[in-house]
């Protein structure tokens, strides 16, 4: 069952992206893209457990560089959302692979689902909510986030110092 | 690169680089990372109060049979979404199914069990910690603690049982026992003959002798039996050791060492023992069942290493051992250390050498393990190798010091009594050449 999710969830991010730069005509790309999909694809068959880190960076590098490109942020969000499951589902399948035994695996596999389908449901609402709004962002409101930003990183780095320890 | 760190990098760098070009689309792509990340850290792990209890199905095992090691985990606290169960395996055991971990959501009031074989060949094994990771479902939170919850698991080799070892100490202690003492009295095995004396019984004239002699009447004499002291010497060096795989000769000379320890102390003898190595671990000579354990728990712990200052025999702790008490060395000689029998045999003690054939153990494993080399080659190597044991065993049996030359396919009981029935005439038949 959580390998046709994670099969679907690729798919979804393979089709989104590339047909967004299929529609701003760098069709290279975008064949490049259904190869970088189907590679996903055969890694999560063949158990490459290194292969889903490495192509969900790639997609996110991807969708991010699709921006300046001026292509469709709805395809390009749409992309990132399934590539961000896809690898949220491939450090799962780790995290079990990793556990000899696993008890209760049905009921376990179906939480996950349910919260990752949180994530995704809310996040489309928020991008389709930003992709309709426009808001003028103004050197105050950058400077405030950057210091959030920077407050965050700070805060995370103490965090992950912590859990190393 | 983990998962998170990868997702929390991304975040921040697609969030940075929003930052730098003010473009809001860029921004707006960091919303599914901060959706993710937010659930994450909402649903973590709160506390995590859990019992753990370890129990073992038998505290000793027979090598090579696994034993059930049982790990029940209860909740005392909140709801655990993910729950790692994770025993640490002490060194020298193996998993019969690689599976050691356990992974399972844990409700509070909830209870799991993590049960899996474990399998070791020798030595005794101590476990502690378990460690226990609970995480968020989408693992974006993680807490993790280690609960001691010590256990000792012993894997013990079957030891091969022997018949009585007759040796012959130069000096026996004062109670009955089952050893010929080299003095007459009281005993079964004929000793001498004697004058006859007022007092001795009628039914030990020697009735043909004293016919022969008209003028005076002889007595059979009888050899006393006694108990003796015996100190056993397990050479544990790494230059002894001969190691392919799982095959060991060390492990041979352990076994050696155990059944012979197990004879003389059902004979009831006096038995110490000396595991000369790095570190020489002495235990003191004992008699009886208690110390039959004491013996057995060093040779579990026992392990052949680099022994730095003791690597030359001539180091033995020779004042431990009672004065002229039976030294029984269990050594490979593999190494040139003959000048530790002259030096035992010099302060007076009687020695036997039990020594596991190495190179019959090298050729068994190099004709098995497709070692390069033609079957020629090993045969021609074998010749030149035993060539020169034969020349140190002679070396040693001039001194008059007994050796079984031990191959460790054969059992140790048939060869000691076929060599013994060689070496073992009442010494004071002979003078033994120091």
């Amino acid at each position: 069952m959580m390998r046709n999710f994670h099969s679907v969830f690729i798919c979804s991010a393979t089709i989104a992206v590339s047909i967004a730069y299929g529609k701003g005509d760098m069709t290279k790309i975008a064949f490049c893209v259904v190869l970088l999909g189907v590679f996903w694809i055969a890694g999560l068959y063949k158990r490459w457990l290194w292969c889903g880190n490495i192509m969900f960076l790639g997609f996110a590098g991807i969708c991010a560089a699709g921006l300046f490109f001026n292509l469709s942020f709805m395809l390009l969000f749409l992309g990132l959302v399934g590539a961000l499951s896809a690898h949220d589902l491939s450090r799962f399948e780790q995290r079990k692979s990793m556990a000899g035994i696993i008890y209760n695996k049905h009921d376990m596999e179906k939480h996950h689902l349910i919260r990752l389908m949180f994530v995704i449901i809310f996040s489309l609402i928020l991008g389709i909510i930003t992709s309709l709004i426009n808001i003028r962002l103004e050197f105050g409101i950058v400077l405030s986030l950057g210091l959030l930003t920077v407050i965050c990183m700070s805060q995370v780095t103490t965090y992950l110092i912590h859990r190393n320890n | 690169m983990q998962g998170p760190i990868l997702i929390e990098s991304l975040f921040f760098v697609i969030l940075i680089l929003g930052l730098m070009t003010r473009q809001g689309d860029v921004l707006a792509l960091t919303l599914p990372f901060a959706i993710y990340l937010c659930i994450g850290i909402f649903y973590s792990p709160r506390e995590m109060r859990l019992k753990v209890t370890r129990s073992l199905e038998a505290k000793r095992v027979v090598s090579e049979k696994s034993a059930i090691i049982k790990i029940n985990v209860t909740n005392l606290g909140d709801d655990l979404e993910e729950v790692l169960v994770e025993d640490i395996c002490p060194n020298g055991l193996n998993l019969v199914e690689k599976k050691s971990r356990l992974l399972s959501p844990l409700p509070a009031g909830g209870k799991l069990l993590l049960e899996y074989p474990v399998k070791g060949y020798r030595g005794s094994f101590k476990f502690d910690n378990v460690q226990i990771t609970a995480k968020d479902n989408l693992g974006i939170v993680q807490k993790s603690m280690l609960i001691s919850v010590p256990e000792e698991l012993v894997f013990h080799p079957q030891i091969p049982k022997l018949k009585r070892v007759n040796i012959r100490p130069t000096q026996t202690r004062g109670y009955a026992g089952p050893i010929l003492s080299q003095q007459a009295g009281s005993g079964l095995d004929f000793y001498g003959v004697r004058e006859y004396q007022p007092g001795d019984p009628r039914n030990r004239i020697n009735w043909k002798l004293s016919e022969r002699h008209s003028q005076s009447i002889y007595t059979n004499e009888f050899e006393r039996e006694r108990f003796a002291n015996i100190v056993l010497i397990l050479d544990a060096r790494m230059s002894s050791e001969i190691r392919f795989g799982k095959e060991s000769l060390f492990e041979y000379s352990v076994l050696a060492t155990a059944s012979l320890a197990d004879v003389f102390l059902t004979d009831g003898n006096r038995v110490g023992l000396l595991c000369y190595g790095f570190d020489p671990k002495w235990t003191f000579l004992g008699y009886g069942k208690p110390h039959k354990k004491r013996i057995e728990k060093a040779l579990l712990q026992v392990k052949a290493e680099e022994s730095g200052l003791f690597e030359r025999m001539n180091r033995l702790p020779v004042r431990r051992f009672p004065a002229r008490s039976q030294i029984v060395m269990i050594n490979p000689l593999l190494n040139n250390d003959t000048t530790v029998f002259t030096q035992l045999k010099k302060y007076g003690f009687s020695i036997l050498v039990i020594s596991p054939d190495p190179i019959d153990f090298e050729k068994k494993i190099a004709t098995i393990s497709e070692k390069p080399g033609t079957l020629e080659e090993i045969h021609l190597a074998t010749r030149i190798a035993n060539f020169e044991r034969k020349l140190r065993i002679r070396e040693i049996s001039k001194m008059g010091i007994p050796i079984v030359n031990w191959p460790v396919d054969s059992s140790l009981d048939s060869v000691i009594h076929a060599t013994m029935g060689r070496f073992f005439f009442p010494s004071h038949y002979t003078r033994l050449e120091p």
